[in-house]
């Protein structure tokens, strides 16, 4: 009596088959989770605000750059912003944009609506990236805002709120 | 009356050679995730970040000790030397560990990192850390 | 003449086919499941402002404030008490409204008690 392997090797092909799809999917899995990279640009925006705050008012005293003891703001301070507050955003590559965008509001007093003085950084275009409600917001911008409350030796109290937007999506994001 | 065969031998042969790709396919998978895992690609990227926000974070004064150890391992079997990993030029971070890949993070302190060099321990090889001092910009 | 005619029962080719089927179907669905799962895993590469012990945690290791602790120490340098009190209820709304990572209340306490003698 002859036994008929027939079925027993198409078996076999079908079950190298079933191995071939299963390791594609692994091959699938490993690369969607180690080829997408860290996304730091949210603690990188941080970073740049609480550099700008301490720049701006650090142990309590307000830098003697910005503004005079009768309240007057220089505008040297936002002419030389940069160097004042140690910062570059200058990119390597002609057509490369800026990844960076900083602006910085002062208001007079506790409770004022108009700003009285600011000074903006960087590039401008990366500020529309901030509030804008999608579900997947990975290749926008990440927008830091946070605001103080700061005291002149006059005693007058100044607000200030700090913008900081990162863009650099690539180095970011799939 | 008709004779059976038992081909014993012949379905033996069969089923070791089927469980010996098998185990064969499991093997090259295993090896497959645990490179990935340890791959150039993922840690140049940590670490080029890494330093990079560490440097946005630094301070005139400060020394910072980096630990670079898992980049070593690969960077040496790459045969890049462990000097080359790490290089900090024009605002940029740029992790080296293999000839064929390399990434690179800018960062915004505009701080001059006045040393960085890889550390060595009492034999004069590389211990894996990297030594950096950060100054104010004259 | 009688012909005889064989019948070839393949009830158990279709058993099998239909076992192998069903296998294969359930086997691509779980991977589908696997791939999408790590697509989710890769997401927690967000390196936020906060950070997560493990993927599990619920519990966020709180780092500092640097803005509130600069308005605290506005408020603790205030010489004019309407002023003070002014500043208090405004920083006790932007608290109320989460724009501070730590606890408005007992970093008050803590830079009171660190400056107000100095």
């Amino acid at each position: 009596m002859k036994i008929n392997k027939k079925g027993d090797k198409l078996l076999s092909i079908y079950w190298f088959a079933i191995l071939v799809i299963v390791a594609t999917g692994v091959v699938i899995m490993v690369n969607v989770y180690y080829g997408s990279p860290y996304d730091v640009r949210q603690v990188e925006s941080g970073i740049l605000a609480n550099h700008v705050a301490n720049c701006i008012y650090f142990g309590g005293e307000v830098n003697p750059s910005l503004i005079s003891s009768n309240g007057i703001f220089k505008e040297d301070f936002r002419d030389h912003f940069m160097n004042y507050c140690t910062l570059n955003f200058s990119v390597e590559g002609e057509f490369t944009q800026i990844p960076y965008y900083l602006e910085i509001n002062f208001f007079k007093g506790i409770d004022s609506p108009t700003s009285v003085f600011n000074i903006s950084e960087g590039n401008q275009n990366l500020k529309s990236d901030c509030g804008v409600d999608v579900q997947d917001k990975s290749k926008l911008s990440k927008c830091t805002s946070n605001s103080f409350f700061m005291k002149l030796n006059s005693n007058d109290v100044y607000f200030v709120k700090i913008l900081a937007v990162v863009s650099k999506v690539n180095e970011n994001t799939n | 009356m008709v004779k059976r065969k038992f081909k014993r031998g012949e379905l033996l042969v069969e089923n070791i050679i089927f469980l010996v790709l098998n185990v064969a396919f499991l093997a090259i998978l295993v090896l497959f995730l645990i490179n990935q895992g340890s791959g150039a690609s993922a840690l140049e990227d940590a670490y080029s970040k890494q330093v990079a926000l560490t440097l946005d974070a630094g301070m005139p004064g400060t020394t910072i000790l980096i630990n670079f150890q898992s980049a070593k391992e690969v960077s040496d079997k790459n045969k890049i030397p462990f000097q080359d990993v790490l290089l900090i030029k024009d605002h940029y971070v740029t992790v080296k560990l293999s000839d064929k890949s390399g990434k690179s993070y800018q960062f915004f302190n505009d701080i001059n990192v006045s040393t960085l060099r890889p550390e060595k321990d009492a034999n004069g090889n590389f211990d894996g850390y990297y030594f950096i001092e950060l100054r104010r910009k004259v | 003449m009688k012909t005889q005619t064989k019948k070839i029962n393949s009830r158990g080719q279709i058993g099998e086919t239909l076992t192998w089927i069903v296998a294969t179907i359930i086997i691509v669905v779980m991977l589908i499941f696997f791939i999408l799962g790590s697509s989710l895993l890769s997401g927690t590469k967000n390196v936020g402002d906060t950070f997560r012990q493990s993927l599990t945690s619920a519990q966020v290791v709180q780092g500092t404030d640097l803005f509130l602790k600069k308005s605290l120490f506005t408020y603790t340098s205030i010489g004019s008490d309407t002023n003070k009190i002014i500043l208090d209820k405004k920083l006790s709304k932007m608290a109320d409204a989460g724009q501070f990572n730590l606890d408005y209340n007992s970093t008050k306490i803590e830079i009171l008690t660190r400056y107000a003698k100095r």
